[in-house]
């Protein structure tokens, strides 16, 4: 029964850093219906300038590490997404995937096999809660992922740039009428996503894990699957899309020894398995809206 | 000292050294006579290598060529294979098997053999058309299935001898009784399985259980694994894992209270840049690994050849050891030519004649001993050695344990 | 005068194009002909792509029913050994059995591809790829598990097959089989309706086009198209592993399909599957003229490998921001400027070819 209960509430730290993962890739879908195949190296490049600037001052390094990626964020999407205004969004998500693999290269040019430590206050302390003994950066990563993604609901709900980015989902009209145009729309929605890439960043390459190294580039890859089983057009979905994932992950890696004859490895194979299931019942995720076919 | 045996030594210097001279001359009388296959001139002798250096395993594969380079460059000047000078022709697969197989077909005719292949799917697609070809292969990978007994040979023990070596080794150490426990954390694959296989045969020699837990390439939380191991209070655990993941899997085995020595399956889990973060001291005291290879810092004549060749060389590739290794696969593989040309046949199927009759070959400690004739599947080499990771020194590891073999090694028909 | 050159033009191209596949082994040497031999290989797969993105549905899966050819003709094909079970079959039938089995997968999955629009198709097709290589490392008798399995030279009619001369006619002449069957498709009544989608998809149906049937379709054709592009892959490589069918695989016949033009099927993708496998090697022979990339492992400068990865994602971003018809239609333009100028004709006007069924903004 105790070990349950830390499965879940490790699963659910883990769950917390998918979903703020998944997140990034939602808010720049649900603003411009493109998947950011480059959300991955942004993490990696976010999370690289803070941990060679954390010697320094930890808390100004993140600073620096989110300005970085924000400015990048924003050229990306002023160079290469405006340019591409009006096209096919199947195009401009292809084009991301061309973006991800410049980006990575010069990443293992750069980075290679360093390992930096993110020198955040956490450290390796522990933390103690309903008797589970926990990693105290781990903790943090899920109360960060909640902050964030309540923060993220109210704005969308209450605030008049919120409003303008749910009305982008249903109409792109609407929400010009409304004085923001779509391509400053975008470039927020690409910030954002910035942003959150460098915060996922650092929290994953906390303890336990021993920091930042090429590795990170590719396990963004592996929050899809959380942001396409809550919505990809739904922020609160991404969040909770993490957290089942999550969870479920560290519920099948937990009891394998039960689930041998589902082969090694399984739980890497379970996050698809699960979306392709959800996909099958519910093509818009558990928390999207379907969409409307129009001529 | 009595000075007539210095001038006794000195003659018989001389007198090899003349001797030597003769029998493989530069562009001498018997270097023509020796018969010739592809890649072997009057004066060059070249053999390929394929690696890996711009891809995941794109570092260690510079510094197994930059080991190679180093042993090429000093055996050149000093006379060189045959008297003729070696040449590496590099091929970068970027660690996909279908580039591996265009380089491999792009170089075959223009070398006299491989002289290393990084990638265990590589060197698996490869190997029946390597065999067809009749070139010595040997593969950085160190799985039974490729030792044919014909044209391969791994710089080292097989993975399940190693980890037969080390477990039984950390079972002592722990004083681990029977109807004890004892773990592996492992990676699903090739490699994988032979770790696990050597763990569950040294469980069954001491009457030992297995906790196991499979780990993938993308996982970052062990919170699963550690529970199992600790559930099982399994007291030495086997792991094979990419570097950062063990320092993940250490530092949680840490805060679990889990009290176990954790084995490495090899020193490619580890990266000494490890030592700089804060699994640091966990490392440090709670990690050992089985090797068949030298460390960087080993304190070995043959290690320090290689540490002045490098330092000479002026090299930016990172001192670890990997370079070792790859010096002493180049040392083996010119060992075999050398002596193919001493039989008088550089054409491939003289030189697996040689070498499937060869006597062991010794590296200086480098590697362990290896010996081609034991057959298909038979582990070469049978000797792991332990190591301790020590910030201290370059390369972040130190040898604790000098080359040995386990009584299960010994009588488990390996 | 125009037709008789219009008439000539359609015949010496294709002559020519045949003349080069035959005499090519004669041309080059081992190395580059098993280059060129994996480029239409995976051409071949490129076009399966490539008539699945012009029914709006993208896949990333591809590597998935390559591996689905790949491993099957491996079990039929290869005798039974060790650890391995295998059937022994002769090669034209295993062959034939491995693209039906790819094709099968496909027909499998198809009702995903008609229910999810092309973006969430694309992150689903993308869990196949995990999902197949979990079982090629798990069903150990049927693919050999993490070492995968060795295949004998394949043997038609009394020949055997093993040398690089002999694979590169094979696969050529497959290649161009197949190549031709896609055109024809593509022009007949498929590519009509296909043409007609268009208009957009609920437009289509109003004309009585079954666009659920063409979607499924697509994709049944699509994963033969890679089932067979797979076994043929085995086939040259004599082996089968599960590295071999990575999400990087996948990525780079999209990348392919991309730069050599979506629009136009099967010029594009063979132009970008020819374009993907030769450039890394072409970078790593001249390697010596750029300054920048260092001529071996040890040099200052990156790898040439590693340039080639940095100029493939500029292409891919350029391609698209410039000319979304990729390669094929800028040769195309080319061509037809040059025409226009050797006949000195005024009156032409060039007819936009990226018009495709994607190149819209769908909301």
């Amino acid at each position: 029964m105790k070990e349950l209960a830390f499965f879940l509430l490790s699963g659910a730290a883990l769950g917390g850093l998918y979903g703020l993962l998944a997140l990034g890739f939602v808010v720049i879908y649900k603003a411009t219906h493109v998947l950011n195949f480059a959300h991955g190296s942004f993490v990696l490049l976010g999370a690289y300038v803070v941990a060679r600037f954390s010697s320094w001052s930890f808390w100004g390094a993140l600073a620096i590490g989110v300005l970085v990626t924000v400015v990048l964020a924003l050229l990306a999407e002023r160079l290469l997404i405006r340019t591409m205004a009006g096209r096919a969004v199947l195009s401009v998500t292809i084009m991301t995937v061309g973006l991800d693999i410049v980006l990575l290269t010069a990443a293992r040019t750069e980075i290679n096999t360093q390992l930096l430590p993110t020198r955040d206050p956490w450290g390796d302390k522990q933390v103690v809660l309903l008797g589970l003994v926990m990693p105290q950066a781990r903790l943090v990563a899920l109360l960060v992922s909640i902050v964030v993604a309540v923060s993220f609901f109210i704005w969308l709900r209450y605030s008049r740039w919120g409003l303008a980015f749910r009305a982008a989902t249903e109409k792109r009209e609407a929400a010009a009428l409304m004085g923001i145009g779509l391509g400053t729309l975008s470039a927020l929605a690409w910030a954002i996503a910035g942003a959150l890439a460098t915060v996922s960043g650092v929290l994953l390459a906390t303890y336990p894990y021993p920091g930042v190294n090429l590795d990170l580039g590719t396990i963004a890859l592996a929050a899809l699957p959380a942001a396409v089983i809550g919505g990809l057009e739904s922020a609160p979905g991404a969040i909770i899309g993490g957290l089942i994932v999550g969870i479920g992950q560290i519920l099948v890696q937990g009891y394998q020894e039960y689930l041998t004859w589902l082969g090694a490895g399984f739980h890497e194979v379970f996050t698809f398995g699960l979306m392709l299931l959800v996909l099958l019942v519910r093509p818009q995720g558990l928390f999207g809206q379907k969409e409307i076919v129009r001529a | 000292m009595r000075p007539s045996s210095l001038v006794t030594r000195a003659a018989i210097g001389a007198i090899g050294a003349v001797l030597t001279l003769t029998a493989c001359g530069s562009g001498g009388g018997s270097a023509d006579a020796v018969k010739a296959g592809p890649g072997v001139s009057a004066h060059t002798i070249r053999i390929g290598h394929l690696t890996d250096l711009s891809g995941p395993f794109g570092t260690v594969g510079k510094a197994f060529l930059d080991g190679a380079e180093l042993f090429v460059k000093d055996r050149n000047a000093h006379g060189g294979v045959c008297g003729r000078d070696l040449e590496l022709v590099v091929e970068d697969h970027g660690y996909d098997v279908q580039r591996a197989v265009t380089s491999y077909r792009k170089v075959k005719n223009d070398v006299i053999g491989i002289e290393s292949i990084l990638g265990g799917g590589m060197a698996n697609a490869l190997l029946p058309e390597l065999t067809k070809d009749k070139q010595l292969a040997s593969p950085l990978t160190w799985t039974s299935s490729l030792i044919n007994g014909g044209n391969v040979f791994l710089t080292g023990a097989t993975y399940e001898v190693q980890m037969v070596n080390a477990m039984s080794w950390a079972a002592d150490n722990r004083g681990v009784q029977k109807g004890d426990t004892i773990g592996f954390v492992g990676l699903s694959g090739e490699v994988g399985e032979a770790v696990l296989a050597g763990v569950e045969r040294v469980a069954e020699d001491r009457g030992l259980k297995v906790a196991k837990a499979f780990i993938a390439p993308t996982d970052t939380d062990f919170t699963g694994p550690i529970s199992t191991l600790t559930k099982a209070h399994a007291k030495v655990v086997a792991v094979i894992s990419t570097p950062p993941q063990l320092a993940t899997l250490m530092s949680s085995a840490d805060s679990a209270s889990l009290d176990a020595l954790w084995v490495g399956a090899s020193p490619s889990i580890f990266s000494p840049s490890l030592l700089d973060g804060p699994a640091k001291q966990v490392l440090e005291d709670n990690l050992v690994i089985g090797s068949g290879q030298a460390p960087w810092a080993a304190d070995s004549k043959a290690a320090q050849k290689v540490r002045d060749l490098y330092k000479k060389s002026g090299s930016k590739v990172a001192p670890q050891s990997s370079i070792m290794t790859g010096y002493a696969q180049a040392e083996i593989f010119a060992a075999v030519l050398e002596k193919a040309c001493q039989d008088g046949d550089l054409t491939r199927e003289g030189i697996l004649k040689t070498f499937q009759s060869m006597d062991p070959v010794d590296t200086g400690g480098l590697v362990s001993t290896l010996d081609f004739t034991r057959g298909k599947g038979k582990s070469q080499g049978l000797e792991t050695a332990i190591l301790k990771p020590t910030s201290s020194v370059d390369g972040g590891l130190q040898q604790v344990q000098a080359a040995f073999t386990s009584d299960e090694v010994k009588n488990g028909g390996y | 005068m125009r037709d008789q050159l219009r008439l000539s033009s359609s015949t010496v191209v294709p002559a020519a194009v045949v003349l080069i596949l035959v005499l090519l082994p004669f041309v080059l040497d081992d190395g580059w002909l098993t280059v060129s031999t994996l480029a239409l290989v995976l051409g071949i797969a490129a076009i399966g792509l490539s008539l699945l993105y012009s029914t709006g549905q993208l896949s990333l899966g591809h590597a998935f029913f390559m591996a689905i050819g790949g491993y099957s003709y491996g079990f039929l094909a290869a005798p039974s050994g060790e650890d391995v079970l295998g059937l022994g079959l002769p090669a034209p039938v295993a062959l034939v059995i491995a693209v039906a089995t790819a094709g099968f997968c496909g027909l499998l999955f198809s009702p995903i591809g008609s229910r999810l629009g092309g973006l969430p198709l694309a992150v689903a097709t993308l869990g196949l790829v995990f999902l197949g290589h979990h079982i090629a490392l798990n069903a150990g008798p049927v693919t050999g598990g993490a070492r995968g399995r060795l295949l004998e030279p394949i043997g038609l009619g009394g020949l055997v097959l093993d040398d690089s001369r002999s694979l590169w006619w094979l696969v050529a002449a497959v290649t161009a089989v197949v190549a031709l069957l896609a055109h024809r498709l593509m022009s007949g009544r498929v590519g009509l309706s296909l043409r007609a989608l268009h208009g957009g998809e609920l437009f289509a149906g109003t004309m009585g086009i079954d666009v659920r049937r063409r979607k499924a379709g697509a994709f049944v054709v699509s994963s033969m198209y890679a089932g067979l592009s797979g076994a043929l892959f085995s086939v040259v490589s004599g082996a089968v592993v599960p590295e071999t069918f990575d999400l990087t695989l996948s990525l780079n016949i999209l990348i392919m399909i991309v730069l050599g033009g979506t629009g136009l099927v099967v010029v594009g993708s063979l132009v970008g599957a020819v374009l993907i496998t030769v450039l890394p090697e072409l970078l790593r022979e001249y390697a010596g003229l750029f300054p920048f990339i260092a001529p071996d492992a040890l040099s200052e400068g990156i790898s040439p490998s590693s340039a080639a990865q940095f100029v493939y994602g500029v292409a891919v971003i350029a391609i698209l921001i410039a000319e979304p018809g990729g390669l094929a239609v800028l040769a195309q333009r080319a061509g037809r400027s040059v025409r226009r100028r050797l006949r000195g004709d005024e009156h032409d006007t060039v007819v936009p070819i990226a018009d495709h069924p994607l190149e819209r903004n769908h909301t």
